[in-house]
C-alpha cells in the first residue's frame, strides 16, 4: 500500500554532502517525497560564510513530506532534522537549511 | 536640560523646520526596551556636554506614543538614531551602540569632538557586541547562560540575526527584517556577527543551529521558515504570540 518515494536532488551529479544528508533523511523519515536543491552559490559572498572551507555545499532547501512529522509542531519537526544532520551543521560546513516539511495529510490540504 | 522631549508632532515640526542649519539628533526610544534605558542616560550625557552648542538639537522621541513620527521615518526598532539637517537625513543608526553615535554626531557637527571615554562608560550590557564582546576572557557558562537569558527577553519580540535592520549580512536575517516590518511589529535585535560568545552559545540555548532566530515573550519561536508558514496560517501570528 505504500507509495513509492519520490526523491529529487539539486542535479545529476550531486556532491557527498547532499548524498549524505538524502541518505540520512531518507532512512529515518522514510518520506513519500523529498526535493532537494543546492543554493550555496547564492551565498557564497555573504559575509556570514566568507573564509569558510566549504562554500559548495553550505546552503540547502528541503522539502520533506513523512507521515513522521505527524503530531509534531514546526520547531520540532525542524529539530528532528537538525539532529539527524547534526554532522553536517557542525563538521561538514553546512551552514543554513531552508526547511518545508509536511505530513503526507498536510500535503493533500 | 539640553535633550528635548517631543510631546506632539506639532512641537516636532516646529522644532526641524526652525533652523535649516542646525544638526538635529533625534533619539526614537520606548520604555519597555531594555537597551534604551542605558541609552537614554548615554543620549542625556551627550547632549548636556553639547549644551553650549546652539547648532545642535536633541530630541528625544517616545516611539509608541508618537508613532506617526516612526512612521515617517521608518523606525522599527529601537533605540534608533537620525541625524538630520536642513530636512536632509545624513545618517541613521540602528541599536544601542554609544560609540558609533558619537563618531556619527562629531562627523556631522562643526563644535569640538563630543568626549567618547564620559558617554561610552555609560555603554548598556545589552547591546551589540560592545562592552562584552571579543575582549572579555573566559566567561563562565552560567554567566553566558544568564546573558542569554536576559538578552531573550530584552524586548517582547527579540530579533537574533546576522548584521543589523538597516544592514543585514544575510538574505534570511535580510528576509526575517522585512517580515516584522510588514507587519509593523516592533523589535530589538542583536547582531550575533559582533559576539562569537553569544552566536555559538544561543546555538546551544535554543538548541538551534542557524540563524536568524526570533524569540517573542523570551520564548524560541523558530528561524524564517518557520516565522514565515506561522504567518502564512495565521496573519494575527504576532499579535497572538504578544498577548500569549
Amino acid at each position: 500500500m505504500s507509495n513509492p518515494s519520490t526523491i529529487i536532488k539539486s542535479s545529476d551529479a550531486p556532491g557527498p554532502i547532499e548524498e549524505s544528508i538524502v541518505e540520512k533523511l531518507v532512512n529515518n523519515l522514510n518520506p513519500s517525497y523529498l526535493k532537494i536543491a543546492n543554493d550555496s552559490s547564492k551565498h557564497a559572498h555573504h559575509a556570514g560564510i566568507r573564509g569558510a572551507t566549504n562554500v559548495t555545499e553550505s546552503h540547502f532547501r528541503i522539502e520533506v513530506i513523512s507521515n513522521e512529522f505527524e503530531g509534531k509542531n514546526m520547531p520540532t519537526r525542524h529539530r528532528l532534522i537538525y539532529s539527524l544532520l547534526d554532522d553536517e551543521l557542525k563538521n561538514k560546513g553546512v551552514h543554513a537549511l531552508q526547511m518545508k516539511t509536511k505530513t503526507e495529510t498536510e500535503s493533500k490540504k | 536640560m539640553a535633550v528635548i522631549e517631543i510631546q506632539s508632532e506639532a512641537q516636532f515640526s516646529e522644532l526641524t523646520k526652525s533652523d535649516p542649519s542646525k544638526l538635529i539628533a533625534l533619539y526614537f526610544h520606548t520604555p519597555w526596551a531594555g537597551p534604551c534605558k542605558t541609552m537614554n542616560s548615554v543620549f542625556k550625557t551627550l547632549a548636556d556636554s553639547k549644551a553650549a552648542d546652539p547648532t545642535i538639537l536633541f530630541l528625544s522621541i517616545n516611539a509608541d506614543d508618537l508613532s506617526e513620527i516612526s512612521e515617517v521615518f521608518e523606525v522599527s526598532a529601537v533605540p534608533y538614531f537620525i541625524l538630520i539637517r536642513n530636512s536632509t537625513i545624513l545618517k541613521e543608526l540602528s541599536g544601542a551602540d554609544p560609540k558609533e553615535f558619537i563618531n556619527a554626531l562629531n562627523q556631522f557637527s562643526n563644535s569640538a569632538p563630543a568626549a567618547v571615554a564620559a558617554a561610552a562608560k555609560e555603554e548598556a550590557p545589552i547591546n551589540n557586541g560592545v562592552g562584552n564582546g571579543a575582549g572579555d576572557v573566559s566567561e563562565s557558562e552560567e554567566a553566558l547562560d544568564e546573558r542569554l537569558k536576559k538578552l531573550t527577553a530584552a524586548a517582547p519580540i527579540m530579533l537574533f540575526m546576522k548584521g543589523s535592520p538597516s544592514s543585514p549580512q544575510c538574505g534570511f536575517s535580510r528576509q526575517m527584517v522585512a517580515i516584522l516590518r510588514e507587519h509593523q511589529v516592533r523589535f530589538g535585535f542583536f547582531d550575533i556577527l559582533k559576539d562569537d560568545s553569544v552566536r555559538q552559545g544561543l546555538k546551544k540555548f535554543s538548541d538551534w543551529p542557524t540563524f536568524p532566530q526570533l524569540y517573542i515573550n523570551g520564548e524560541f519561536q523558530g528561524g524564517l521558515d518557520i516565522i514565515k508558514e506561522s504567518i502564512e496560517e495565521d496573519d494575527q501570528f504576532f499579535e497572538r504570540a504578544l498577548a500569549a
